[in-house]
C-alpha cells in the first residue's frame, strides 16, 4: 500500500514561495508603517517579547514516527529520541501606532516541512480598533477554530506539552491571510467576541517516506464564537473553504481512471479529487478553572470532499494545580468516517481502496502529564503518551515502515520532557 | 462513528485512574486562611463601585469593562497570588498563562506592577488608576471599590 497517497490531515506549512512573497510584503508593509509614523511625529510604542520551548521526545515505536504540524520526521522509526518534535524559538514585535492602530509581527522557528528550522512568518498584522467593540485585523493572522489554535506554538499558555494532536491536526494550518472583524459585548456574565473574515491558505505537504511535498491552495471564510468569563470559556468555531490538492501518485491514478475502459472510471475520478473541493471545519472547546481545578474538553469535524474521508477527534482534560505542580491527564480519540472501498474502481479497485484508507487514522490515546512552574517565565512538563491506533489504521504516524501492522497496530508510548519558556 | 473498540475502553479506564489519584490527593492538600484584599482607587475617582466580575474582567483584561479605571497589578507575589485566588478564583500560574495567551495573539498586555511603597503615588498620579492592597495597607486619600469579603457576599 502506497503512503504517497496519505498525506495528513495535520502535515501543512505555507509554501516557499508564498513565504517568500510573505516576507517581501511584511517587510515592505514595516517600512511603509515606521516611515509614515517617523515622519508624522507620533510617538511609535514598541513591544518586543518572546516564547519557546526546548524538548526531548522518545518514542517507542521501531515502524513509525510520531509527529506534529507540518514536520516530515520525528521520534519513533527516523531516530529514537528527537529535539525537534516541540522545540521552538518565536519572537514578537508589537507596534502601537496610535490609539486605534497597531501592528503585529511574529516569527516562529521549529522543524518545518523542509526538515529544518527556518523561521516563518506566524502573524503580520495590522489591527485598526475604530471603537471598543470592533477590531479590523489585515494580514497574516492565526487560525483559530479551537481554544488554544491560536496560540498554539505557545505551550507555555497550555496545560500540556503539545495541543491534543487528535483534535488539532485537524487543524490544516497555524496562519492564514485575509481580512478578519471581530466584535466583542457582553451576554450577561460573558464577555462574548464574535471572529469572522476571509482567508486564503497555501501550504506544502510533506510526502511520508519521501523528499517530496506537495502544494494544497485554500479559499474560505469563517465565523468563530467565544464566550468568555474569569473561569470559564466556550468556543464555537466554523469554517468553509474550497481546497485544492494533487500529488503526482494521486494524479496518475485519476488519469488512469479516466483513461482506461472502466465505467464510470472518470465519474469516480471527478468525486475522488480534491479540485476547489468544498471543505468544512467545526470546532466546539470548553474550558472551566476554578482556583486549583481544570477541565477542557474539545470536539473537531473535518469534511473535505473527495478521498480525504470526514474525520473527528475529541479530548478530554482534567489537571489539579497543588502549588507549582499540576498533575494532568488527557484522553483523546481520533475517529473517521467514510467508505473504505469503491467498487467503481474496476481493476484498479486495489490501488483506489489504498487511496481510501490513506485517509484512515482513528486513533486512541491517554496522556499523563506533570508540569512544575520553575519561575514566573518558565513550566517544565513530563509527559507520556499512550498511543493506540486503530486496526486498519494509519494512527496519526508518518514514514510507516514496510513491516507496519495495517491490520492490528501495537499500542506504542512517547515520552516528553519539555522546558517552556515566555521572555 | 467508528466503533469503540477495547483499547479505547482501556484509556478510559486509566484515565479516571489517574483523576480520581489526583482528587484523592488533593484531599490532602491544605488550603491557607486567607487574609482580606482591598480594591482601591484615589478618593475623588468618580467610579464607585466595582463587582467582582467586573474586577476579574478588569484585571484580566477580558472585554471593555470600564474603560475610566486603568488596572495595576502588585509586584509582592503572596499578595498577588491571594488577589487572583479571592478575586479572579484562578492560580497565579493560570493567570501567567492567560496573559500570556493574550500577548502573543495581539489582544494585550498585562497589567504595569506597582510596589507597596509606589501604590499610593501611582494612585495620586495616574487619573482612574486601581490597584488592590491588604487590610492593614490602606493607602490615605483612597476609595474601596470592593474588598474581598464583600465579594463572598455577591
Amino acid at each position: 500500500m502506497n503512503r504517497r497517497f496519505a498525506p495528513a490531515g495535520h502535515k501543512f506549512r505555507l509554501s516557499r514561495q508564498a513565504a517568500q512573497l510573505s516576507f517581501t510584503w511584511i517587510r515592505l508593509s514595516l517600512v511603509a508603517i515606521l516611515l509614515t509614523f517617523s515622519r508624522s511625529g507620533i510617538a511609535i510604542e514598541t513591544y518586543l517579547g518572546g516564547f519557546g520551548t526546548a524538548s526531548l521526545s522518545c518514542f517507542s515505536s521501531d515502524t513509525a514516527d510520531y509527529v506534529i504540524n507540518d514536520q516530515p520526521e520525528g521520534p519513533g522509526r527516523t531516530r529514537h529520541c528527537d529535539a525537534g518534535l516541540d522545540s521552538t524559538l518565536g519572537v514578537q514585535l508589537d507596534l502601537g501606532l496610535s490609539d486605534s492602530v497597531d501592528f503585529g509581527l511574529q516569527i516562529v522557528a521549529d522543524r518545518n516541512v523542509e526538515r529544518n528550522f527556518k523561521p516563518d512568518v506566524t502573524l503580520a498584522q495590522l489591527r485598526w480598533r475604530p471603537t471598543d467593540a470592533l477590531t479590523l485585523r489585515l494580514g497574516r493572522m492565526p487560525s483559530s477554530a479551537f481554544l488554544h489554535a491560536e496560540n498554539r506554538q505557545v505551550r507555555y499558555a497550555m496545560p500540556w506539552v503539545r495541543p491534543p494532536l487528535e483534535v488539532y491536526g485537524l487543524v490544516p494550518a497555524f496562519s492564514q491571510d485575509g481580512l478578519e472583524i471581530i466584535n466583542e459585548g457582553s451576554f450577561g456574565r460573558w464577555q462574548t467576541e464574535w471572529h469572522g473574515g476571509i482567508t486564503r491558505i497555501a501550504f506544502d505537504v510533506a510526502a511520508s517516506n519521501s523528499r517530496e511535498t506537495f502544494p494544497i491552495e485554500a479559499d474560505g471564510a469563517f465565523l468563530n464564537l467565544t464566550l468568555q468569563d474569569r473561569n470559564t470559556q466556550i468556543k464555537l468555531g466554523y469554517g468553509y473553504s474550497n481546497t485544492s490538492f494533487a500529488s503526482a501518485d494521486v494524479e496518475a491514478l485519476f488519469g488512469a481512471l479516466s483513461a482506461l475502459v472502466i465505467p464510470d472510471g472518470a465519474q469516480l475520478a471527478d468525486d475522488l479529487a480534491i479540485d476547489q473541493a468544498a471543505t468544512h471545519m467545526f470546532g466546539l472547546g470548553m474550558s472551566h478553572e476554578r482556583n486549583d481545578w481544570l477541565a477542557m474538553a474539545e470536539f473537531g469535524y473535518r469534511s473535505i470532499e473527495g478521498f480525504f474521508r470526514d474525520q473527528y477527534g475529541a479530548y478530554v482534560t482534567l489537571g489539579r494545580r497543588f502549588g507549582p505542580w499540576m498533575p494532568y491527564s488527557t484522553l483523546a480519540r481520533r475517529w473517521t468516517r467514510g467508505p473504505d472501498s469503491d467498487s467503481r474502481a474496476g481493476f484498479l479497485q486495489p490501488q483506489v481502496d489504498a487511496l481510501l484508507a490513506s485517509s484512515r487514522h482513528d486513533t486512541s490515546s491517554l496522556a499523563l502529564g506533570l508540569s512544575r512552574e520553575i519561575t514566573e517565565q518558565a513550566t517544565l512538563k513530563f509527559q507520556a503518551d499512550w498511543v493506540q491506533p486503530d486496526k486498519n489504521s494509519w494512527g496519526l504516524y508518518y514514514n510507516h515502515a514496510p513491516d507496519y501492522d495495517f491490520a492490528n497496530p501495537d499500542s506504542d508510548w512517547l515520552f516528553t520532557l519539555s522546558l517552556d519558556f515566555i521572555f | 462513528m467508528s466503533r469503540i473498540h477495547l483499547p479505547f475502553a482501556l484509556c478510559a479506564r486509566l484515565f479516571w485512574t489517574a483523576v480520581s489519584s489526583t482528587l484523592a490527593l488533593s484531599l490532602f492538600v491544605s488550603v491557607a486562611a486567607a487574609e482580606e484584599v482591598l480594591i482601591v482607587v484615589q478618593q475623588d475617582t468618580e467610579v464607585t463601585t466595582l463587582t467582582r466580575e467586573e474586577a476579574s474582567n478588569l484585571f484580566l483584561g477580558l472585554g471593555s469593562t470600564n474603560s475610566r479605571l486603568i488596572p495595576f497589578d502588585r509586584s509582592e507575589q503572596p499578595l498577588r497570588e491571594r488577589f487572583y485566588r479571592e478575586v479572579i478564583g484562578l492560580s497565579a500560574a493560570s493567570v501567567r498563562a492567560h496573559w500570556a495567551k493574550q500577548v502573543f495573539t495581539g489582544r494585550g498586555r498585562p497589567p504595569a506592577r506597582v510596589s507597596k511603597t509606589d501604590v499610593t503615588q501611582v494612585l495620586k498620579d495616574k487619573p482612574g488608576a486601581v490597584t488592590y492592597v491588604a487590610i492593614d495597607q490602606l493607602p490615605a486619600h483612597s476609595r474601596v471599590l470592593l474588598s474581598t469579603e464583600q465579594g463572598e457576599q455577591e
